[in-house]
């Protein structure tokens, strides 16, 4: 039963009873989006709401106001009964009752006097549109003329309202019934089911689909002693339940209407796929499964309690067991059943014999389980299984063939079934897989399932396709090479044997390899250009998800090639590719060369898709993270808003799309300086993330990261440094030791430590990123030199100058060829050379930080915490110029800016003021340096942190000491002295 | 439909005085009075249920409006009444219209069992239907045990409407909401709970 209380459910039902009745599937369908449950909730309500008529009708609206606790429906006793004349028929015995309604035998008068069946269908459907729907089938109905097939005489409608149908008179019993009464064996069942199986193919070859399958509406009658199959009620499932929407399906469910155990995947599915022939193969395939093993391949108290969208979901998805192995399990089953209670004669020599259930089953087939195990093992199995595949383009295509393939089995002739195709054995790893995602081997399983799935759909789209368009024989080489391709596929994933993994992501990228050579080598001359640029694409993404940049690329620029040569260089593949390319090139770090790739794309995207088509949002949200990493925020934030817009409406409010862009936004504006914002952004994120699957450990890791930074900027270190831990492990589980978000990872550990004064364990966190970012990355990137100049700052912090020189060294070789001139890099070089804190080198660095800051005052607001930093850098370089009367009112406006913008008592505050006191000093205003100096020591020695403040507390003390000195007031500077004994002795506090 | 009330019900019935005092005061906010409320009412409303339905066949179709307005009548008197004062009356009422409903399901259950002995159903029709009614009127109790747990707003207005039979508007009055979206509410609720009696299903 469905929650009460969801608004959403309350206002998209309200909504959708103010629109046309027509329009309502659809208009629930896109207030839904995605939301299953929900969609299938609302209209589970509006089926009720039809259904409900007078039921709780306001007393005060009805007549003399009385209660009606039952609906219209079933308020009124079916008045038709034996002895009613409907229209020329004289209704006599009832024979049948189902929760479609009643059948009647009846008398029909004229203009020929016989027996038929009548079935009157119960209250609630809309007879005029049943009778309607008959009528646009009547025509075709008349033309079905088989022997195995009951006519459909008639339909129309009762006096009191209901819809009725008459056909010929079959005095049978259900196919499956008759065989187990008669104990006919395996070969005499499937003679029966030959013939159900050429009726149903006439009635395909007239144009009429049954739509409702199953064993009660296969009948079996007695012909001069020889059993005859007829198939009753064509027409009546599609006058009735016909459109196949989800109102008919979830009122045929909701009502409990036959069982969905003989539906094919596409009738649950709702999906709007309309059914064909190959519904009713399928239906077929339930039958003879039945036939054969006595079971349906799916449990019917199963589907039954299983609930809407888990039915569904079975069907679609579960693959049932062969008939052969349904047998050894049953026997299995019972035989476990049997040891369990305690068989006393299990000390005997006799082996604990088979269940009597299926001996049951085997008896009423002439045999004995096992034999019937070995009669169904090969052709039987494989004929079943491919009726039942769950694509349809996988069945047989005709009644026909099944039939043929079935008669084949009986005179020993191979038959087309054969055992499971590569393609079939694909789909079941990739199964088999996602249940290993599910137990843990994250990165492995979800690349293979993603690469599997994409090459595997693809190969089919195209097969189809082909096949429509081309000729046979062209279609069958098609289907040729999609199965070549799938086969490799299938060797491929075999070599991954979960046992013989020794790390993750070693397996995975050789199995990558491997398959990426195989490709170069011949397989993709083999396949379609189509079919090879889409393997290509899969390939480069799954090599993406692993962080392997280099392979990535080259198999991303192939495909792109190839989709421009195959589709145009407008082609919505095309922009595919050039999305992804962008992608790859942006977590390079090589944010011009996305740029404009991803602009391509976004054309390409909103010319075809239309403007706010979900993959403009991704596009949109790939190229927003590319202009904010070129530094230009302001340009990012109306992109990143705009993904954040469409995905609120496709897929809607609630969904992971949603919460990755205001991650993004959350994460611009946080760097802008809007942290309130930032955080109500990122914790809307979070509550979507954990309402639908927070248990993801990527998503969870980049929440505590995203905490971490928050709690940074506040300059809560000890908290902040937690959540980043705690993240790096998770991303260090998920991805491995080799990974850019691992690296990530790392370095903003790297960099909490070093706040905290933590400066072995900064160093060690920098020097992991550092050799994680070379791997990934190569040594001439920006992201390396970043890294090294993190490791710089805490060599020089920690004292060990020599390291830190020879690093610097390091660093500058590489600094040339990343000198590309654009703001961040030169934010980064000016930051590097700072470190040299040498005049030389100030002076070298000066034009830069002169530039930074210029751009910096253009491009950002007021309130920007970059402002600030800028500021201070250039205060800082001319003071080591001995420039202070330049250098004084910059670090006064930094110290002004950062005091609003982060608090007096943020880390990065003191950082100003300990500058400022310098250069007052220097300048002779002691004055003006002193409070400052005092301020800063009260603000070390009243910090939390301990580790900060043993390091930093001599520090400010040692500052102090200057100022006095300085300030030529040595009582006082011995003062201080004293107290810096006391700290180094451990005499903590002021 | 009037029901005459006989003389000696008369005797035990509240005095009209007595709930006015009582609405009074919980208007002022006394929350113990409100607990008095409900047996007043409940016990008004029993007998005159008791009196109607021993007039009715078995599928009785309780008249819910006039039942509760005559109680009104008999227990507030004519006299205006502010519609704040109205509303804790008609809450009251729709709650015992419920339990009254709900008693007599069970003791028909327990009639059918065989545990007490009443007159003989007139058709075989009479005793299927009443015998749905009453599964029903159960199942209706659940479902608004649900319903009063996990959204209040929609169970006080199937309360009002059905139990209490108020219109839309006075529903709407009663509860301070408008008349729109209580027409929302009441239709959502009635498929729900449809559908909670009915299918039974996923």
């Amino acid at each position: 039963m469905e929650n009460v209380s969801s608004q959403r459910a309350k206002d998209i039902f309200s909504d959708a009873l103010e629109t046309p009745f027509d329009e309502r599937s659809a208009f629930v369908q896109s207030a839904c989006g995605q939301d299953k449950d929900l969609a299938v909730q609302v209209h589970n309500l509006l089926v009720a709401h039809e259904e409900a008529g007078e039921f709780l009708a306001s007393p005060t609206q009805d007549n003399n106001g009385a209660i009606r606790l039952v609906a219209n429906v079933e308020r009124q006793p079916p008045t038709e009964g034996p002895g009613t004349v409907v229209g020329r028929y004289k209704l006599l015995q009832p024979i049948g009752e189902g929760g479609f309604g009643v059948v009647y035998m009846a008398d029909q008068q004229e203009p020929i006097r016989r027996k038929v069946a009548l079935k009157i269908i119960k209250l609630g459907m809309d007879t005029k549109q049943v009778i309607a729907r008959f009528e646009s089938e009547r025509q075709a109905l008349a033309l079905m003329d088989h022997p195995n097939i009951a006519s459909v005489l008639d339909a129309g409608a009762t006096e009191t309202g209901r819809p009725y149908f008459v056909m010929e008179l079959v005095k049978g019993i259900p196919i499956t019934e008759y065989c187990d009464r008669n104990n006919l064996a395996t070969r005499e069942r499937l003679e029966l089911f030959t013939h159900v199986c050429q009726a149903v193919q006439h009635a395909h070859q007239k144009g009429i689909i049954h739509r409702d399958l199953k064993p009660r509406n296969i009948l079996v009658t007695l012909h001069d002693g020889r059993p005859v199959p007829k198939v009753i009620d064509f027409g009546v499932a599609k006058a009735t339940q016909q459109p196949l929407t989800e109102k008919t399906m979830f009122t045929e469910f909701g009502q409990f209407v036959g069982t969905p155990v003989y539906m094919s995947p596409e009738q649950a599915e709702l999906s709007g796929l309309d059914v064909d022939t190959r519904s009713d193969i399928y239906s077929l395939g339930v039958l003879l499964y039945e036939l054969l093993t006595g079971k349906t391949p799916f449990d019917a108290a199963r589907l039954r309690s299983a609930g809407f969208s888990e039915m569904q979901r079975i069907i679609r998805e579960e693959e049932p067991p062969r008939p052969s192995t349904r047998i050894v399990e049953d026997t299995k089953a019972l035989r476990h059943e049997s040891t369990k209670e305690g068989d006393s004669r299990t000390d005997s020599l006799r082996a604990p014999g088979p269940s009597p259930l299926v001996t049951d089953i085997a008896k009423r087939r002439h045999t004995d389980p096992s034999t019937l195990v070995r009669a169904l093992r090969g052709d039987l199995d494989w004929i079943v299984m491919r009726a039942l595949e769950k694509d349809r383009t996988r069945r047989y295509e005709t009644a026909n063939e099944f039939a043929k393939d079935v008669e084949r089995h009986l005179t020993n002739q191979p038959v087309v079934a054969g055992p499971p195709s590569a393609a079939y054995k694909l789909r079941k790893f990739a199964k088999r897989n996602r249940a290993s995602v599910a137990a843990g081997s994250v990165a492995v399983a979800g690349i293979l399932f993603g690469l599997a799935l994409s090459t595997y759909g693809y190969c089919q789209a195209s097969a189809d396709r082909d096949r429509a368009q081309q000729a046979e024989q062209l279609a069958k080489q098609r289907e040729c090479q999609a199965e070549s391709t799938a086969r490799l596929m299938v060797d491929m994933l075999g070599a991954v044997d979960p046992d013989r993994m020794h790390g993750v992501n070693y397996t995975v990228r050789q199995m990558l390899d491997h398959f990426a050579a195989a490709l170069d080598k011949g397989l993709a001359k083999g396949c379609s250009p189509k079919v090879e640029a889409t393997v290509r694409a899969a390939v480069g993404r799954s090599y993406l998800g692993l962080g392997l940049f280099p392979p990535a690329e080259s198999q991303l620029r192939r495909a792109l090639e190839l989709t421009r040569n195959e589709y145009g260089e407008r082609g919505v593949e095309v922009a595919a590719c050039l999305h992804t390319l962008g992608e790859i090139l942006l977590r390079k770090y090589e944010p011009l060369k996305a740029e404009s790739l991803l602009r391509n794309a976004l054309s390409i995207r909103k010319e075809r898709l239309g403007e706010s088509h979900p993959d403009v949002a991704k596009t949109l949200s790939v190229l927003a993270t590319c202009v904010f990493c070129e530094g230009l925020p302001d340009d990012a934030e109306p992109l990143y808003r705009e993904a954040l817009r469409i995905r609120r409406r496709v897929p809607g409010d609630g969904y992971l799309d949603v919460a990755e862009s205001l991650r993004e936004l959350g994460d611009l504006l946080h760097e802008g300086g809007a942290f309130g914002e930032a955080e109500k952004l990122w914790s809307e994120a979070r509550a979507i993330e954990v309402r639908s699957g927070g248990h993801d450990p990527g998503l969870t890791a980049r929440h505590l990261r995203d905490q971490g930074h928050a709690l940074k900027w506040q300059g809560e270190y000890a908290a902040a440094e937690e959540r980043y831990q705690e993240s790096l492990e998770l991303y260090r589980k998920r991805f491995g030791d080799s990974h850019p978000e691992v690296a990530q990872a790392w370095s903003a550990l790297g960099s909490v430590h070093f706040r905290r004064a933590d400066f072995e364990a900064a160093e060690a966190a920098f020097r992991d990123a550092i050799a994680m970012r070379r791997r990934i990355y190569g040594d001439q990137h920006l992201l390396v030199l970043a890294e090294m100049k993190n490791l710089i700052e805490v060599l020089v912090a920690k004292g060990d100058k020599q390291e830190a020189a020879s690093v610097l060294h390091e660093t500058l070789d590489m600094v040339p060829s990343l000198l590309v001139g654009h703001h961040p890099t030169a934010r980064t070089l000016t930051e590097l050379l700072d470190v040299l804190q040498d005049a030389e080198a100030a002076l070298l660095a000066e034009p830069l930080y002169r530039q930074a800051l210029a751009l910096d005052r253009q491009r950002l607001s007021e309130q920007h915490p970059l402002l600030p930093q800028s500021l201070t850098n250039l205060g800082v370089i001319l003071e080591r110029q001995q420039k202070y009367d330049a250098a004084e009112p910059l670090l006064r406006e930094a110290l002004h800016l950062r005091r609003s913008i982060l608090g007096d008592g943020h880390h990065d505050t003191q950082v100003t003021k300990a500058s400022l006191v310098d250069v007052y000093c220097k300048m002779g205003r002691h004055s003006d340096a002193e409070p400052l100096a005092l301020e800063l020591y009260a603000w070390v020695s009243g910090h939390s942190d301990g580790t900060l403040r043993k390091r930093y507390a001599p520090h400010a003390i040692e500052i102090i000491i200057k100022v006095y000195e300085s300030w030529e007031r040595p009582e006082k500077a011995a003062e201080w002295r004293t107290r810096l004994t006391d700290v180094n002795n451990g005499k903590d506090g002021p | 439909m009037e029901q005459e009330a006989r003389p000696a019900d008369r005797v035990k019935m509240a005095r009209v005085d007595d709930v006015t005092r009582i609405l009074t005061a919980i208007q002022e906010g006394k929350a113990e009075a409100s607990s008095k409320l409900l047996p007043l009412v409940y016990d008004q409303l029993r007998r005159m249920a008791q009196q109607a339905m021993a007039q009715e066949r078995p599928d009785h179709t309780l008249q819910a409006t006039a039942l509760v307005h005559e109680a009104y009548l008999r227990l507030v008197g004519s006299r205006d009444m502010e519609w704040a004062n109205r509303a804790h009356f008609f809450a009251a009422a729709a709650e015992a219209m419920r339990r009254i409903l709900v008693d007599h399901a069970r003791r028909y259950g327990r009639v059918k069992r065989g545990g007490e002995r009443r007159r003989e159903p007139i058709s075989v029709a009479d005793l299927a239907a009443a015998e749905q009614a009453s599964e029903q009127i159960l199942a209706l109790d659940e479902a608004l045990r649900r319903l009063e747990s996990e959204d209040d707003r929609l169970y006080q207005v199937v309360m009002l409407r059905f139990f209490a039979g108020l219109s839309v508007e006075d529903t709407a009055q009663a509860m301070g909401l408008s008349a729109r979206t209580v027409k929302r509410e009441w239709t959502y609720a009635r498929a729900w709970l449809y559908r909670a009696i009915h299918a039974g299903g996923p």
